[in-house]
């Protein structure tokens, strides 16, 4: 059994069924009973989670207006600041580093009545997609703990699709949180770059990091982006919209067009897609069908070379990034020799591990004098013409659909010898994040026993329209 | 752009800090050839006069109203430094001798 999603937990609390707090011990009980074998949690914050249900039992019952959220548990994952508890963005850098402050994502979800429980494991500042990089635990997949649960919002995807907690944060910069959401079979979604405010985020890639939220359902998601999009000054690329309004619909999808690039269908194209993901795609297809859209075949010629110019931009602005870590203000120090110089490597060579030193090297390479031009700047041209190539497609269709990863969950150790291979299991959700597209990835069947993620992605600010389609095609899937 | 670049590791790590040992060297050289190897892939790739796009186009970028605002406490940042000092962040030397 797991526990109700983010609406039904709101509704029973608000109309007396159960309280927030018995809710809540009913979130912690699970959370004690699983999270030894799933290690989706670093830190469970039960003392100030159950301090605060009370409160908000209190609030209900003096006849205060209930929040959105009201009492809904909510885990973060831990590149998130909230004020008090440990964001170590899965790093030794940054082991017991507590937030001063609280984002402003994070600051909405509280407001509306949410209950932070605590902080998940994650790859190391979010360079991973196995959620093996963490310097602290590997979270394991719910449906096999053998297997990967996705990265690098691992821990935030394991405590959902576990039942642990209804809802929970991660960030997505190549696919952090729709990877694990399709190996996990629940539900994740990387808004345009710009709808969540990133005001206490810790950044890895400036251009394309998106806060991101998972649930088991997309109108579980749809509740959560009522509440956690709008403008927020704070954050200078942040859109200058309201936030997103649920939009009833019947759920069909009459005259829809939905866009099938045959780039991300074609294993000889490079996407190296599983037979198994591609009937599972294929039945979902029909269901679109079904619901009265049309299947329309698009290309997105420049597909194949979204993951260099990803990795060549997301490393150069990781390398630039992570600069700030270097013993002086946060975290932890080492020292070696006596100059400034030799106390910042010491301490960046012991707090970060091979993956950060790999991408950090990749990224100084690629921004050095000589080779800053060639590299970078010939990325970010082909990353526009990856954005117009989508730009093109968007004319033929309301919405495009693909699998999320090239195959299902890979077991622990499998890919973790082997960087380049890890890259390509980023293949389908790199090209979304480099044109800064909304991309929804929910779960479409089963091939041998494991979850198979579809993708939804649709033009720059048409969230909406996303969110519409994956939550047809979840009743129609129902 | 080339498919086999000259990686100065021992340089690269300076410009980013690193002091890696003799043996994380040798297991990150070729590790660095082969991933740039592959994404070296770009240099074929026919661009005409394609601007660069240096972020995803939803983004306003606009800077808020230049207006001062209250700051975090000093005492907190200075709390989760590694080694304040009264009222400062405190480094190793810097004038003077090796820097």
């Amino acid at each position: 059994m797991t526990l109700p999603g983010v609406e039904a937990t709101r509704a029973r609390i608000v109309a007396g069924t159960t309280s927030a707090e018995a809710n809540l011990r009913e979130c912690l009980e699970r959370i004690a009973a699983l999270n030894p074998k799933l290690q989706a949690f670093h830190t469970v914050a039960a003392q100030s989670s159950l301090a605060r249900a009370t409160e908000l039992d209190a609030l209900l019952k003096s006849g205060a207006q209930p929040g959105a959220l009201h009492g809904v548990p909510v885990a973060l994952k831990s590149n998130l600041c909230a004020s008090g508890h440990e964001t170590n963005c899965g790093s030794r850098l940054l082991a017991g580093w507590q937030a001063p402050y609280t984002a402003r994502a994070v600051e909405r979800l509280l407001d509306a009545g949410a209950i932070l429980v605590g902080m998940t494991h994650m790859d190391e500042f979010g360079f991973g997609s196995s959620g093996e990089n963490s310097a602290y635990a590997t979270a394991r997949n719910p449906h096999d703990p053998e297997r990967t649960a996705g990265g690098s919002s691992s821990g935030s995807a394991v405590a959902v699709a576990s039942g642990m907690v209804p809802l929970a944060l991660g960030s997505d910069t190549g696919g952090s949180v729709r990877q694990p959401a399709a190996l996990c079979g629940i539900a994740g979604f990387k808004p345009s770059y710009g709808r969540i405010p990133r005001h206490g985020l810790v950044a890895f890639g400036s251009s394309l990091d998106c806060i991101s939220p998972f649930a088991r359902s997309v109108t579980d998601l749809e509740c959560a982006m009522e509440v956690l999009s709008g403008h927020d000054a704070l954050d200078a690329t942040s859109i200058e919209e309201p936030p997103l309004l649920r939009i009833a619909s019947e759920g069909a999808l009459d005259g829809w067009r939905i866009g099938v690039p045959r780039e991300c269908f074609d294993a000889g194209a490079g996407s190296g897609l599983d037979e198994g993901v591609r009937t599972a795609l294929e039945a979902a297809l029909r269901r679109f069908e079904q619901l009265g859209a049309q299947c329309v075949e698009v290309s997105l010629p420049h597909l194949r070379h979204a993951i260099a110019t990803y990795y060549i931009i997301a490393c150069a602005e990781a390398s630039s990034n992570l600069a700030r870590f270097d013993g002086v203000r946060y975290g932890v120090r080492h020292t070696a020799g006596s100059s400034l110089a030799a106390m910042m490597s010491a301490t960046r060579e012991r707090g970060f591990g091979a993956e950060v030193k790999r991408r950090v090297l990749l990224g100084t390479f690629v921004l050095s004098a000589g080779y800053h031009e060639a590299w970078y700047q010939r990325a970010q041209r082909v990353r526009a013409r990856i954005a117009q190539d989508f730009e093109q497609a968007f004319e033929q269709c309301e919405v495009l659909v693909t699998p999320t990863t090239p195959s299902t969950a890979f077991r622990l150790g499998e890919k973790s010898s082997d960087p380049l291979a890890m890259y390509l299991s980023d293949v389908l959700t790199v090209p979304a994040s480099l044109a800064g597209i909304p991309a929804l990835s929910i779960d479409c069947g089963r091939t041998q026993g494991l979850p198979v993620g579809m993708q939804i992605l649709g033009p720059a600010r048409a969230d909406t329209r996303v969110l519409r389609a994956g939550r047809a095609f979840e009743r129609k899937n129902a | 752009m080339s498919a086999q670049p000259a990686i100065d590791l021992v340089r690269l790590a300076e410009l980013a800090r690193l002091s890696l040992s003799a043996e994380e060297q040798a297991a990150l050289l070729p590790q660095l050839a082969r991933i740039l190897a592959q994404l070296a892939e770009l240099e074929a790739v026919p661009l005409d006069d394609t601007p660069a796009m240096v972020r995803a186009g939803a983004s306003s970028g606009i800077a808020r109203a230049d207006e001062p605002q209250p700051s975090l406490p000093r005492e907190a940042l200075l709390a989760r430094a590694p080694k304040p000092e009264d009222d400062f962040y405190s480094v190793p030397k810097t004038v003077g001798g090796e820097g």
